[in-house]
């Protein structure tokens, strides 16, 4: 779906981008990560032209980006920021418009589109008349992400989206994306510079430094690489267990006991949908064994120990 | 009352200083210096007057600090320190009414009367003078005229002799201070905006502008009226039309100049503060240009241009005076008359209707921008 090719760029002789290629298939979620000034940012500007890059191709949908005008490129392409940059003097409702109005849509089908989207996005319809000001930064933030939405484009450019909200309500917001991800499937390339975001989050992970790739991978296949000097320093060598956060016990599929195989006296530890891989650990390191019991969901039981945990890890689905 | 705060004091202040100054003097005719009397000096019946507004605001005062609340909306203390002129011009009347001076003989309002009204007005709100206190000023002015209390008055009577000339006088000035802000209005917005989009333009028309605000007024006259005399010689259909070295011409192309720093500054100003972040989402969104400035820049900027426009007008008000120096009417010719005939009252009757109209029209174009803030940012303040 977007395909970049030895892309260059260099901003009064300093060089941004040296040699960048990357592919992102249709529906896939590449997230752009690496230290302040690797170019990630530069690089996904260029996309949209918002940055002219200097040598190098991008495909995008099969067509050279410097074949459309400017605006009809970008009109075509879900972009939001880490700022948001709602427009003040305009409702959320026309805020979300924007786009579609561009794209000259009969008004009736916006309002149609808007009404979706504020389904799609959890927020309650009254919010559509609200403005800006009004909002809080988390809800801002939710309509710029309506907005880049609003004309349903095929591809969806995100600058550190949740950078700016508060920890709790960006976990909130991550974990809301990631449900509107799955539902409407768009390709997105997705800046950020917060590993554990980009280990919820992404499908496959682009590690950059100095205008270079330097991996990519999905998050699991990262660890791997751990032992480069630089990845290990930006990633952290607690990477392995940072990843066992992506990892919900409601997507996974865990082995059953019967009740009487259990070790009586460990007893069991009741778990949630959404206990992740990490709790399990923790709850196996305060246990003191080398295995817990716990009482799924679904009301059954299981017996895990570290090896489990480490096969849950590298071959779940996701 | 609540604790009085600073503005009060000086109001109080003041009160007394002017207490102490000749309160109006009695005068044979028009130009005569008169004898000056002062407070102490009223008969009776002048002192029952404003003794019993004093007693009707002390006992208000005390009514407030026994209920915690106004008695009234028109009893509050501020409220009745606002019809002391009134009272003020009753005493006046009253003292002249009791002397004993000729048929014809005038009273000039002195220092004293003046800085009392100033008091009392600053003692009329915390911030400010309300709208309720300048109503209930105006109305028991307009009473006091209705009652016959101002005829022996010399300024009433300077009004009444020139009547007709006031009102013309009137409605020339507005339209010369009107219509040349007006007038600037376009083309400053314009230069506004090409001095956002280009940092070079901006050097040299904000130099320009600033050099021409610099310039003093009576000054730029003259350099105005050079040209245009020499351009209407030339040409006589311009004269024909009202063109010359003077009159209405000069003095409307001198106020244009001057407001053009508030409203292209205003603009720049307006251009340059819209929001980076919004400006940065319109081309990631696939505005145009053109699309980015209707949608986006003109709306955002429009509130701080507004106040620009308010400024320019505000100002011209008081600037149009000048045109009385070069024959282009307006409140200036009375106030010139005035001085060269050394008839105070005639300078006031020009000065007053000059800042009552700034004043009002200031309040009035507040308020317009207040409700363009609103409309346009959604603001509830």
């Amino acid at each position: 779906m977007i395909s970049i090719k030895d892309l260059y760029k260099s901003y009064d002789g300093n060089e941004v981008l040296h040699g960048v290629s990357l592919d992102v298939a249709p529906g896939e979620l590449m997230v752009l990560i690496g230290p302040s000034g690797c170019g990630k940012s530069t690089l996904l500007k260029c996309i949209n032209r918002m940055v002219n890059f200097d040598s190098g191709t991008i495909h995008v949908g099969g067509r050279d980006v410097r074949q459309y005008r400017e605006e009809v490129l970008r009109r075509g392409i879900g972009y939001c920021i880490q700022e948001v940059g709602l427009f003040p003097h305009m409702s959320v409702y026309e805020n979300i418009a924007t786009v579609p109005r561009l794209l000259k849509w009969p008004e009736p089908k916006i309002r149609e589109r808007a009404a979706e989207l504020t389904g799609i996005g959890g927020l309650p319809a009254g919010y559509l008349t609200k403005y800006p000001r009004q909002l809080s930064g988390g809800e801002a933030q939710r309509v710029g992400v309506l907005r880049a939405l609003a004309s349903d484009p095929p591809v969806l450019l995100m600058d550190e989206p949740f950078g700016a909200v508060d920890p709790l309500n960006r976990e909130k917001l991550q974990k809301e994306f990631l449900r509107i991800q799955t539902e409407l499937k768009k390709t997105v390339i997705f800046v950020t510079h917060d590993v554990d975001e980009a280990i919820l989050l992404a499908d496959r992970i682009t590690l950059m430094d100095k205008g270079k790739v330097v991996a990519i991978d999905k998050p699991v296949g990262l660890e791997a690489l751990l032992d480069d000097g630089f990845v290990g320093g930006f990633l952290g060598l607690e990477y392995p267990l940072r990843l066992l956060k992506r990892y919900e016990v409601g997507e996974l599929e865990l082995c059953d006991v019967d009740e009487g195989a259990l070790d009586k006296d460990a007893g069991a530890v009741q778990i949630s949908p959404e206990t992740t891989l990490k709790d399990l650990l923790s709850m196996m390191i305060r246990s003191d064994k080398d295995y817990i019991q716990v009482r799924k969901p679904d009301g059954r039981y299981c017996r895990m120990g570290l090896e489990d945990i480490k096969w849950l890890l590298h071959y779940a689905k996701r | 009352m609540r604790k009085a705060g600073i503005r009060d004091k000086v109001g109080l202040i003041l009160m007394s200083a002017a207490s102490f100054m000749p309160l109006a003097s009695l005068k044979a005719s028009r130009l005569d210096r008169g004898s000056p009397f002062f407070l102490w000096d009223l008969p009776p019946e002048g002192l029952l007057i404003i003794g019993s507004l004093l007693a009707l605001i002390l006992l208000s005062g005390v009514a407030y600090a026994r209920f915690g609340r106004d008695i009234g909306r028109y009893l509050s203390p501020r409220i009745l320190w606002s019809l002391m002129p009134a009272a003020l011009i009753a005493a006046v009347s009253a003292a002249g009414a009791g002397s004993t001076a000729p048929e014809g003989a005038r009273l000039g309002l002195g220092a004293g009367f003046w800085l009392l009204c100033a008091a009392s007005l600053i003692l009329t709100g915390r911030d400010g003078v309300p709208n309720s206190a300048l109503l209930a000023a105006g109305a028991s002015l307009a009473l006091c005229a209705y009652l016959g209390l101002m005829d022996d008055l010399s300024i009433y009577r300077e009004l009444v002799s020139r009547r007709t000339v006031f009102l013309s006088e009137v409605a020339n000035h507005m339209k010369l201070a009107v219509l040349s802000a007006f007038a600037a209005t376009v083309p400053g917005v314009l230069l506004g905006y090409w001095c956002h989009v280009s940092p070079k333009a901006r050097r040299w028309v904000m130099g320009f502008i600033n050099l021409m605000q610099v310039i003093p007024t009576l000054s730029l006259l003259g350099l105005i009226m050079l040209p245009l005399s020499y351009l209407s010689r030339q040409l006589p259909v311009l004269a024909d039309l009202g063109i010359r070295g003077i009159g209405f011409a000069p003095a409307f192309i001198a106020l244009g100049l001057y407001c053009l720093l508030p409203v292209t500054a205003n603009t720049l100003a307006g251009f340059s503060g819209v929001d980076r972040k919004a400006l940065f989402s319109a081309d990631a969104m696939g505005m145009t240009g053109r699309q980015k400035l209707i949608r986006i820049q003109a709306p955002l900027a429009f509130p701080v241009i507004f106040s620009g426009i308010r400024t320019a007008l505000s100002q011209n008000i008081g600037n149009a005076t000048i045109a009385g120096l070069v024959g282009g009417g307006g409140m200036g010719t009375l106030i010139f008359l005035g001085l060269s005939q050394a008839a105070p009252d005639l300078v006031l009757l020009g000065a007053l209707p000059v800042i009552l109209m700034a004043l009002l029209l200031d309040g009035f174009l507040g308020y317009l921008e207040k409700r363009v803030r609103m409309a346009v940012l959604h603001t509830d303040d």
